[in-house]
């Protein structure tokens, strides 16, 4: 035996066990169903499959949210020209930032060799919106209109400064890939709501930043595979080879998926490989989204006034505001879990005009979607949240002129909003410093955020957990707090 | 490796010099016709002091291990020893008294008193098996110790000390000091045990009692050991919290403890808990499963509302279609339904003699079916119903006077309905419990 076949002997073999001990699971559920099973055995069955990685099925207790749209803000978008309005700023333009406040702030290599770093104006001009008087920029006048209805944190804060690093973080609560992403972890948890729909989708804007986006970030890591992020494409056509080829009918898909399911599962007795049967819930989860995606993509039954909201790209397939429509529809279908990545936030030059570039993609959809969830009824079970990987830093990257400047990616402190699923409307929550560089009160960090996030869904962050590789993992890691202050 | 084993023996050893001069003693004061027999009564004292000497020398190497340690392991260690000097003093004058140097009294003496030794030897034996007090124990806990003098509003004394006592203190304590550590009390506490500290006061990862719960549990060094209650996750949280932040005996309970995720559960008064939606659940009995799956055969998606709740989500997303009949099948049910979400069916206002059934509903969703005004009135009892989803339904302006009755009623969501904007404002000022939305845009 090589050792490659001795690894997948010892796999299969530990998998046969685990199969077993599922089987015996199904017993339990023979007792659920009404056979009367043996009581002394039952509870045995259910003692040893306490051990193995088991789904939540049900939430811990009741939830607040059902779906989460999370509307990813990739590249970092700067808190400054947004969300974080800082007068000292104006004042201190080309002044350096203090000392006092840099302090020993890890900063990126792409500034570190800067010999000043220059505080810059922001490249907006803020004002007071809804009924707390919240400021915001002038870029966002969308979003000032459901200022009332968002959960705004100003309080975030990471421990990464690049942007794999950083994004991977805030989807997995681990800075390296490997790890299940929020997405997975709820498909996992809970399951579909859906059986026609992935629990799990993912959009991503076409030709965004100039930075690439892995697709670490919506990955299943350990757990099943099924339960990665099925991601849609920026097409007419958003699920590749959806469609049957010319000359095959429905009928014929289904007798050939029918044979192969067989020929999987006469495989599956050999090798009791777990993802085989993710391979057969993937086949029969296309088959039956053949049926419900042109349902989904089909925009045609959406009046005018609705895509007037979304704005003018919303017809264009692959636009931030096409996506934000796709998503109402998803979460209208009760899809569990739907993921935009918009990229084009990294504004490491040319800030005033890539923040007007950046604003004009996604203001007004985003704070449609908000609006078009709250009339449908959606938004009290729908968890929105809009926000990037980390902030930006106040002084300048790069050399301050009156035409153009910079800001450098800073973990320290950064904006990001909620809306919906039981988070708390119109609160306007933490603080930073005079410089938006160190937060002063009430910090959020990701695995707070995360844990709050399993917290609206019904799930205690630290008892759901899977264990692979002799240990239990968690999406919070070894920590993070629910934060009760943002759920209403 | 072998005086581990010999030491293992002692408790199998020390049985025989018991015996020996238990039968010693039968011979010699009960069975008097052998009472003469010096030579035999000489070799069983022989046999009797060699036991003994093995006994004590394996008892010896057993306490080398480390597992017991404290008085009790002393005054059995010096008692035992006592009682084989002891046996080989009885043997040696028994020798001159049969040879009539010393008076046979003398030998009764050091006999009855090397009984009493054996004895005594044998209860701190036993002790520290079986714990102390285990002979006339009735099975019962032990007396509760007085703890009035302690600071009970100490963090120590309240939070860590319970655990502490619950998880590690049956095997380091007084009479049962494995590893030279005994963890009843805080000054023992710190002291540590015989591989030094087991705390450093603000480093919970350097401080080896976390460092050993924290191990495999197969790893031989986990504490608790394996087959021992182990900690739960509250418990390991709480004392890595006590250490970090000093591990001092008297730092007192914050204020915010009822708010601290790791103190909270610990809290001796009913604290006042992180309100959440789950507080005012409606108790119901539990649904025949035999209800449920009937329900889920004919499409509906029936969920608890949680894990063990008997209240249920039920949801119509995955059917395709569904008549104001298939909804009958709702009824034996009815009282668990907490959310009911039937958007998008053809329903009509003959449903919603079901819905009024499900007292306990909270959530209603009917957006997109054909319940009008009619159906609302059906639904006028509803007690708990906190909200309701008209948006593009038949309903008109008149059922607004019955949401305004509905007691519960918070929300109600009435987009493309006939209910204007206008009329919502009108109604919104009239019942200002509840927000009734319009939508944002009306089809122009």
């Amino acid at each position: 035996m090589d050792d490659l076949m001795k690894m997948l002997h010892f796999k299969g073999r530990r998998d046969f066990l685990k199969g077993s001990v599922l089987g015996l699971g199904g017993l339990a559920l023979d007792m659920l169903t009404g056979c009367k099973s043996d009581g002394g055995r039952n509870a045995v069955a259910a003692a040893m499959a306490e051990e193995v990685n088991r789904p939540l099925v049900n939430p811990h207790f009741m939830p607040r949210a059902k779906r989460v749209i999370y509307l990813f803000q990739g590249g970092g978008p700067s808190q400054m020209e947004l969300f974080d309005y800082k007068p000292k700023l104006y004042e201190m333009h080309g002044q350096e930032i203090p000392e006092s406040v840099i302090g020993k702030n890890r900063i990126s290599g792409m500034v570190s060799n800067q010999y000043s770093f220059p505080l810059a104006m922001p490249s907006a001009t803020f004002a007071q919106y809804g009924a707390n008087g919240t400021w915001l920029s002038e870029h966002i006048p969308h979003t000032a209109s459901i200022v009332d209805d968002i959960c705004l944190v100003r309080s975030m804060f990471t421990e990464q400064i690049n942007h794999e690093p950083a994004v991977i973080f805030t989807q997995t609560g681990n800075q390296l890939s490997g790890r299940p992403c929020i997405g997975s972890w709820l498909s996992y948890g809970l399951g579909s709501l859906n059986e026609n729909l992935p629990s799990f989708i993912v959009m991503l804007s076409k030709g965004g930043g100039d930075q690439p986006i892995s697709s670490a970030a919506w990955s299943n890591g350990f757990l099943p595979s099924h339960h990665q992020g099925v991601q849609f494409m920026s097409t007419n056509d958003p699920v590749p080879f959806l469609n049957n080829p010319a000359g095959i009918d429905r009928m014929d898909r289904r007798r050939a998926l029918d044979y192969i399911k067989h020929l999987n599962r006469l495989q599956n007795e050999t090798w009791h490989d777990p993802e085989v049967e993710s391979q057969i819930n993937q086949h029969e989860m296309a088959y039956r989204m053949q049926m419900a995606i042109p349902s989904i993509t089909d925009l045609s039954d959406e009046p005018q006034h609705i895509l007037d909201m979304y704005g003018e790209d919303v017809l264009k397939p692959g636009t931030f505001a096409h996506n934000c429509i796709i998503a109402r529809r998803l979460a209208e279908r009760d899809v569990r879990f739907v993921q935009l990545y918009h990229l084009g936030w990294d504004h490491h030059g040319g800030l005033q005009g890539g923040i007007r570039r950046a604003t004009r993609q996604t203001d007004q959809a985003s704070a449609a979607l908000v609006k078009d969830l709250k009339q449908r009824g959606l938004l009290d079970d729908t968890l929105v949240i809009w926000g990037g990987e980390f902030g930006r830093t106040s002084f300048c990257q790069g050399k301050l002129t009156p035409e153009s400047f910079g800001r450098d990616h800073h973990p320290g402190a950064y904006s990001m909003w909620m809306a919906g699923g039981g988070t708390k409307a119109g609160l306007v929550y933490g603080e930073t410093d005079d410089f938006a560089h160190n937060v002063v009160k009430d910090r959020v960090h990701v695995h707070d955020f995360q844990a709050t996030l399993m917290h609206l869904m019904g799930i205690d962050h630290e008892k759901f957990t899977y264990k692979e590789q002799g240990r239990r993992y968690r999406l919070t890691d070894v920590s993070g707090h629910v934060n009760h202050a943002l759920i209403a | 490796m072998i005086p581990e084993f010999l030491g293992r023996l002692h408790p199998l050893v020390l049985h025989i010099p018991i015996g020996v001069y238990v039968l010693l003693f039968l011979l010699q004061f009960v069975m008097r016709r052998l009472r003469d027999r010096d030579d035999i009564i000489h070799s069983i004292l022989i046999i009797g002091a060699l036991s003994a000497v093995v006994a004590a020398a394996f008892g010896w190497l057993l306490s080398l291990e480390g597992d017991h340690a404290g008085d009790t392991l002393e005054w059995h260690r010096w008692l035992g020893v006592a009682f084989s000097v002891t046996c080989i003093l009885l043997a040696v004058v028994h020798l001159f008294t049969v040879k009539g140097r010393i008076p046979r009294r003398i030998y009764h003496l050091i006999f009855i008193f090397n009984l009493l030794l054996m004895s005594a030897a044998g209860h701190y034996g036993g002790n520290l098996t079986h714990g102390e007090g285990y002979l006339f124990s009735t099975g019962a806990s032990d007396v509760p110790k007085d703890r009035t003098s302690v600071d009970s509003s100490a963090i120590f004394h309240s939070m860590v000390m319970p655990v502490l006592e619950s998880k590690c203190v049956s095997c380091h304590k007084a009479d049962k000091t494995k590893g030279g550590l005994r963890m009843d009390e805080y000054a023992r506490l710190l002291k540590g045990g015989k591989h030094g500290p087991v705390f450093i006061a603000g480093d919970p990862a350097q401080s080896e009692m976390l460092v050993r719960v924290g191990l495999p549990m197969d790893d031989e060094k986990h504490m608790p050991p394996a087959k021992k209650p182990q900690l739960t996750a509250a418990e390991t949280a709480l004392l890595h919290w006590w250490i970090l932040h000093g591990a001092s005996v008297s730092m007192q309970i914050p204020k915010d403890a009822s708010s601290n995720d790791t103190l909270r559960p610990f809290l001796k008064e009913a604290a006042p808990a992180v309100p959440t939606v789950t507080d005012t659940l409606p108790s119901v009995s539990m649904p025949d499963t035999a209800n449920i799956l009937k329900l889920k055969a004919a499409g509906w998606s029936v969920r608890p509302i949680a894990q063990g709740s008997a209240l249920l989500d039920v949801s119509a997303v995955n059917m395709s279609a569904l008549t104001d009949k298939d909804v009958d099948a709702l009824m034996p049910v009815a009282e668990n339904i907490l959310w009911l979400d039937m958007s998008g069916m053809p329903v009509t206002d003959a449903s919603m003699n079901v819905v009024a059934k499900c007292v306990h509903l909270r959530r209603l969703s009917l957006k997109g079916t054909r319940v009008g005004t009619d159906g609302i009135r059906k639904i006028s009892a509803l007690q708990s119903l906190h909200q309701l989803n008209l948006v593009n339904t038949p309903v008109d302006e008149e059922a607004l006077s019955v949401l305004g009755s509905l007691p519960a009623l918070e929300r109600v969501y009435a987009w493309q309905t006939r209910i204007t904007p206008a009329a919502a404002e009108v109604f919104m000022k009239n019942s200002p419990r509840i927000r009734l939305e319009t939508g944002y845009n009306v089809k122009p």
